[in-house]
């Protein structure tokens, strides 16, 4: 991109460092649309931009990165939900509940990202190749891994809908930003408050607004260092993510 | 809806009040209800701010009264639910004091604390419980999730927007963690899809309380609807007497 175009990004985006370069090159690695290819350094816009082209292409780019993280989300829950891979590896009622539930929710949201980011004339991310087995390990894959990597999962998506919501220049992708970025928010509740009845959660007070990031290593990208146990109502106020800081802990489950 | 006594009569006065401007905590609503998308400023981001304040006000107060040492703490029993009083309030707290300081800085003039009045809905308390409490925190929660979202896109500032939208992501969670925690202890089957909670289906110009359906999943939709200033007004103008 040339710097010009690169000064007024990061005008609009309310002088938050713009990680659009880095994004794009996490997604091209993540083979996750020839359309943000297109846009890469090696591919310069012939025609400069208007400020309201600029102001929807970086609309569109945000739309891209929520359908990629919901991508993420969908692919995980759905693995759980019934017809899935791990389906039977629940064995609880409640948990069975949540799996269905989120996942339907998570569906919904990569469609309507789809639908939007058409209907404004842009074309939707592919749909990346997703590996959990970093995440998972050795561990057994049944109630309680499922718990934890949702109350991993779902701030993430928390924190990274409230980085990008005041970027967007578009009111009605506010209005649906915002909707969404609530829905995770139940998620997180929901699921957290059952892993304090079943007894997953060794913390269940624990007050923190960078969940799932540890007080030990609070800057770590690494879902390694994260810890999944924090209050159900963790914070008054939630931490923003960047993109790219999201980009980085989503990497390693992205093939 | 569950919650003891409702008194039905004051709610529905307040409803029938349609004519003239309605003031709630020294915040004419009807004006504040004009807010648009098109008009944004920095004086609507003001307005929208103590529209905010209110709510937090009326949410502050209630969960006060439950906290550790307040007038109703021992009307709870259970531990996990007492633990919800003590953080929930400390959030709304946080909330209160986070307001006020951001419409100074933006030049304008934080409300002053209305008087704030439960009655309508705990009549004269001798019922509440842990089961009560729960209930009305499970009615302000969802309200406040879509009264946030009703406003967001009519926001200019952006520092402005991201702490609503922090703020309204902590609602979202108080939301589902009561949510959870009731259909644990049996008060609720929580089997309910609904973007409207704590509205009951296809009720969306439902405001009186006593209608209102608590039974939402704690994970209750893939979209919550916003509510308009308006209708939340109508919702919870009963408990701010004039």
């Amino acid at each position: 991109m040339p710097e010009k175009v690169e000064a007024t990004n990061a005008e609009i985006s309310g002088g938050q460092a713009t990680s659009r370069r880095k994004f794009m090159g996490y997604i091209g690695l993540a083979g996750a649309g020839a359309a943000l290819v297109a846009c890469s350094p090696q591919n310069p816009p012939v025609v400069e931009l208007t400020p309201a082209q600029q102001a929807a292409k970086q609309d569109l780019e945000i739309l891209n990165y929520a359908l990629v993280l919901e991508y993420l989300e969908a692919e995980f829950y759905n693995l759980f939900a019934v017809g899935g891979k791990y389906a039977a590896n629940l064995k609880l009622d409640d948990v069975k509940k949540y799996a269905a539930e989120i996942a339907g929710h998570e569906n919904s949201h990569v469609k309507v990202l789809t639908d939007t980011i058409v209907s404004l004339k842009g074309t939707p991310a592919t749909k990346p190749t997703f590996d959990f087995s970093p995440l998972i390990g050795s561990k057994p894959i049944n109630d309680e891994l499922f718990l934890a990597l949702a109350a991993t999962f779902e701030p993430i998506g928390v924190r990274a809908y409230l980085g990008q919501v005041a970027r967007l220049t578009n009111p009605a992708l506010i209005a649906a930003a915002g909707a969404i970025h609530a829905v995770e928010a139940d998620h997180v509740s929901a699921v957290q408050e059952l892993r304090v009845k079943l007894g997953f959660n060794k913390q269940p007070n624990r007050q923190t607004d960078i969940a799932p990031q540890s007080v030990a290593k609070p800057t770590s990208l690494v879902a390694g260092d994260f810890d999944a146990d924090y209050s159900p109502t963790p914070t008054a106020f939630w931490k923003a993510l960047t993109m790219d800081q999201v980009l980085a802990i989503v990497k390693p489950v992205i093939k | 809806m569950t919650t003891p006594t409702p008194n039905r009569r004051s709610f529905l006065k307040f409803a029938g009040a349609g004519a003239g401007a309605v003031m709630l905590g020294g915040v004419n609503m009807t004006a504040l209800a004009a807010t648009t998308v098109a008009g944004k400023s920095k004086q609507q981001d003001i307005d929208i701010l103590n529209y905010a304040l209110l709510l937090e006000f009326l949410e502050e107060d209630f969960y006060l009264k439950f906290a550790d040492k307040g007038a109703l703490r021992g009307k709870l029993s259970d531990a996990r639910v007492k633990t919800y009083a003590d953080i929930i309030a400390a959030h709304e707290s946080a909330h209160v004091t986070a307001l006020q300081q951001t419409i100074v800085s933006l030049g304008g003039t934080a409300i002053t604390k209305p008087k704030i009045d439960f009655t309508p809905l705990v009549g004269d308390g001798s019922k509440l419980d842990d089961k009560a409490f729960l209930a009305l925190a499970a009615t302000f929660e969802p309200i406040g999730v879509r009264a946030y979202l009703g406003q967001a896109d009519k926001i200019q500032n952006g520092d402005v927007l991201t702490a609503a939208a922090s703020i309204l992501a902590v609602e979202a969670n108080h939301a589902s963690g009561v949510q959870e925690l009731r259909r644990q202890l049996g008060h609720t089957p929580a089997n309910l899809q609904t973007g409207i909670a704590p509205q009951p289906a296809g009720g969306e110009t439902i405001v009186d309380t006593s209608k209102f359906n608590l039974d939402y999943s704690p994970t209750p939709t893939d979209f919550w609807k916003p509510l308009s200033m308006e209708t939340v007004t109508m919702i919870v103008g009963p408990l701010l007497p004039k």
